[in-house]
């Protein structure tokens, strides 16, 4: 507030204390908090939830083929329930705030033409995989062979968090998919790298197979998550529940919770008896209904191990593999960046010891700049009379690490040469390895990491 | 590194260790056998009826003592402190082959080639790890282990645990509701492919992880006296781990067998501890 300007907006003089001085400035006019209405939606629990399901047709009609027709293809129209709007409490408030929005009602068209009274019942859209173009395109899309039919697919889509019951769930497929992957990229690294240290054996398997990077994959396979897995949503969509957000899960939660429970799988609650065989009472099925949340990564990393689990299933082992070349082992790893040593000239000189090669020696190949202050040091490691590896630094001693860091690398990245490739063990497990492929050439079996 | 002779002006190491009498002076008088660039390590065949004349492994060069130079006089005249017991180990080969006789069956015993013999049965801590040890066949055998597993409850015809878990409460119901629509209750998907996956979960393929079962068939086959290692307490071997290091060495071996044999040679002893497992189970 400037001295007297009591009214709205306007040019006004204001007069300072100082006489002499008269300033003309523009007086803003009071501002006033404006009254700030809380809004329903803006509520724990009641957040805005965009419509779950299809978009395309707006739910107006729903083209669904008939189940109980066998051969012909039996389309018919059929109104689709009240929209296509949340179900759900959490979603009451979208409903309330949509009653604005004309009625879907009056474009519908009475599909029940045939003059039966009764409704025929169909398949949730969550679970008829026929009726998803999603779906379709996804298959499609991953070049999928006919004999992997669009039902494992549709099961591959749905976690456990959507769906408790496992034989509608891809729980037993991620698992069986979870394996596959770890047993082809060990093997395909301990063909490639021989001689890794099993800590960078690990963090390559993580840098291929974990759970960010399917997540990854899965993305660049087009997959899209529903909302919420409700019946209603699309089945090409990944379904899964969401996590609160801000709410910890896995590895976080225990740290944050000390809840040791949280780094196991969950367990799946799909009986009505709890542990002494009686019959749950009322307070234990609804302290068991609270499923839990899951972060989007890993239900879409379970979405793809689950999909190689059904490339294994349907096709062949031969073709689980190829399908695992071509989207796993083509993305590029540089392993060489993976390395962490603690002491490498400790362990280049235990290598050497215990290998029988002589002693290694630090050699200062070229410099320039010594007493300026950018210097460069170029040093190799030697053994006897031979370079094993060379550095650069800015003083002496960072480039002589480098050297033994990169003669160790030298040494641990070893990739040999076999002709007509290496040999994987799981080429002998397929079908055709015994009548007309060549026998089984043993894979490098290194001798171990120095323990220095 | 130790400051060596050169002809180029010399690293000046800010170790101070470097200018003791080099360890290995003794080790350069001997011949390199082999430089750094060449292939250490063969697993053909034709090296292996080589191998088989030579009683036992010597991988590294042999050491006698832990260090070649060693004071000259103890420092106080009576030791006052324990002297770390000497764990002793197997180095006879044909203990090795007894045990590899009995866990492989006879014809078992000449699927791995001796280097790879001894090396699956010895574990990082045998000689701080100067002998060819077996931690990334044992990593390898393990995920065999458990994918073969899974194949083996997949491809089994029956199991009476997957039905009687999932079965509700009462018959399925007919139809589901959602709040806004009745639905047709989905059937399962049904597929000849699928075989027993139903049964396939994380906790039945888990139980084949659990190592009590490898370790009492090891034990069987005699696997505890004959693999390499060092316990932290010689006194006590149960509380140094023995049955993790065991357990470990059948993985190893299951790996060796994969990698040196092919994949199907490692399911046939796969399948064979599977069985055993069924059958104590």
């Amino acid at each position: 507030r400037l001295g007297n300007a009591l009214s709205l907006s306007g040019k006004r003089s204001l007069c300072s204390s100082f006489a002499l001085k008269l300033h003309t400035t523009m007086a803003r006019p009071a501002i006033v908090a404006p009254m700030m209405a809380v809004l329903d939606l803006q509520l724990l629990g009641r957040e805005y939830q965009p419509p779950v399901g299809d978009q395309t047709c707006l739910g107006y009609l729903l083209r669904i083929r008939c189940p109980t027709t066998a051969g012909a293809a039996c389309s018919r129209l059929r109104p689709s329930p009240c929209g296509t709007l949340g179900v759900g409490p959490r979603a009451a408030a979208a409903v309330r705030l949509s009653t604005s929005a004309p009625s879907r009602r009056t474009y519908a068209t009475p599909a029940h033409g045939k003059g039966s009274s009764s409704e025929q019942l169909s398949l949730p859209p969550s679970r008829s995989p026929h009726t998803s173009a999603k779906l379709s395109s996804l298959h499609a899309r991953l070049s999928l062979s006919p004999a992997f039919p669009l039902e494992t697919l549709a099961r591959c889509l749905i976690d456990p968090t959507a769906e408790p019951n496992p034989k509608f769930n891809n729980s037993t497929l991620s698992n069986l998919g979870n394996n596959l992957l770890g047993y082809y990229i060990t093997e395909h690294l301990l063909a490639k790298y021989p001689r890794l240290p099993l800590d960078v054996l690990r963090a390559a398997m993580h840098a291929y197979i974990s759970p960010p990077a399917l997540f990854q994959i899965g993305r660049e396979w087009g997959v899209e998550d529903a909302f919420e897995p409700t019946l209603e949503v699309d089945a090409g969509l990944l379904q899964f529940k969401r996590l609160k957000p801000g709410e910890p899960w896995g590895p976080e939660k225990f740290f944050k919770t000390g809840d040791k429970s949280a780094l196991e799988p969950p367990a799946p609650t799909t009986t009505n008896k709890n542990q002494n065989g009686d019959p749950k009472s009322a307070s234990e099925s609804a302290a068991e209904q609270e499923v839990e949340g899951i972060p989007q990564s890993h239900a879409t990393a379970n979405f793809v191990k689950s999909v190689f689990a059904g490339v294994y299933l349907h096709e062949s082992p031969s073709s689980a593999h190829h399908f695992f070349r071509q989207h796993i082992t083509s993305r590029r790893l540089d392993v060489s960046r993976l390395f962490n040593f603690e002491q490498p000239t400790r362990h280049l000189s235990r290598l050497c010891a215990r290998e029988g090669f002589e002693p290694p020696v630090a050699r200062l190949l070229s410099e320039t700049g010594r007493r300026s202050k950018t210097p460069v040091f170029i040093v190799g490691a030697y053994s006897g009379e031979e370079r094993l590896g060379e550095g650069y630094g800015a003083s002496l001693d960072e480039a002589r690490m480098k050297a033994a860091v990169s003669a160790l690398k030298g040494w641990y990245l070893y990739s040999p040469v076999v002709a007509g490739g290496v040999d994987r063990p799981s080429r002998m497990e397929e079908e055709g390895a015994w009548e007309g492929g060549r026998a089984f050439t043993s894979v490098f079996v290194d001798v171990g990491e120095v323990i220095v | 590194m130790a400051l060596g002779p050169s002809l180029i002006r010399p690293v000046r190491s800010s170790c101070i260790r470097c200018l003791q009498p080099p360890l290995w002076q003794k080790a350069s008088t001997q011949s390199v056998s082999r430089t750094f660039h060449q292939s250490s390590h063969t697993n053909s065949s034709e090296a292996a009826v080589a191998e088989e004349q030579r009683p036992t492994v010597s991988y590294a060069f042999p050491r006698t003592k832990v260090y070649e130079y060693t004071r000259p006089q103890p420092r106080a005249p009576v030791k006052h402190r324990e002297t770390a017991q000497e764990f002793k180990v197997n180095d006879n080969q044909a203990v090795l082959d007894e045990m590899y006789g009995k866990l492989l069956g006879p014809q078992g015993v000449n699927i791995l080639t001796p280097e790879l013999r001894w090396q699956a049965v010895t574990h990082a801590s045998f000689d701080h790890g100067r002998q060819p040890y077996n931690n990334k066949l044992a990593f390898l055998g393990r995920r065999i282990l458990i994918f073969h597993a899974n194949l083996h409850i997949l491809n089994q015809t029956q199991f009476p645990s997957a039905t009687a878990q999932t079965s509700p409460k009462s018959e399925p119901s007919a139809t589901i509701s959602s709040d806004t629509a009745t639905y047709l209750a989905p059937t399962p998907f049904q597929h000849p492919d699928y075989k027993n996956l139903d049964a396939a979960t994380y906790e039945t393929v888990g139980e084949y992880k659990n190592g009590d079962a490898l370790a009492k068939f090891a034990k069987a086959a005699g696997l505890h006296h004959v693999m390499r290692w060092k316990p932290m307490n010689p006194g006590n071997l149960v509380q140094s781990g023995i049955d993790t290091v065991v357990v470990d060495c059948v993985y190893a071996i299951i790996g060796a067998i994969a990698l040196s044999r092919g994949g199907f040679e490692a399911k046939k002893f796969v399948t064979r501890l599977l069985e055993q497992r069924k059958l104590s189970a």
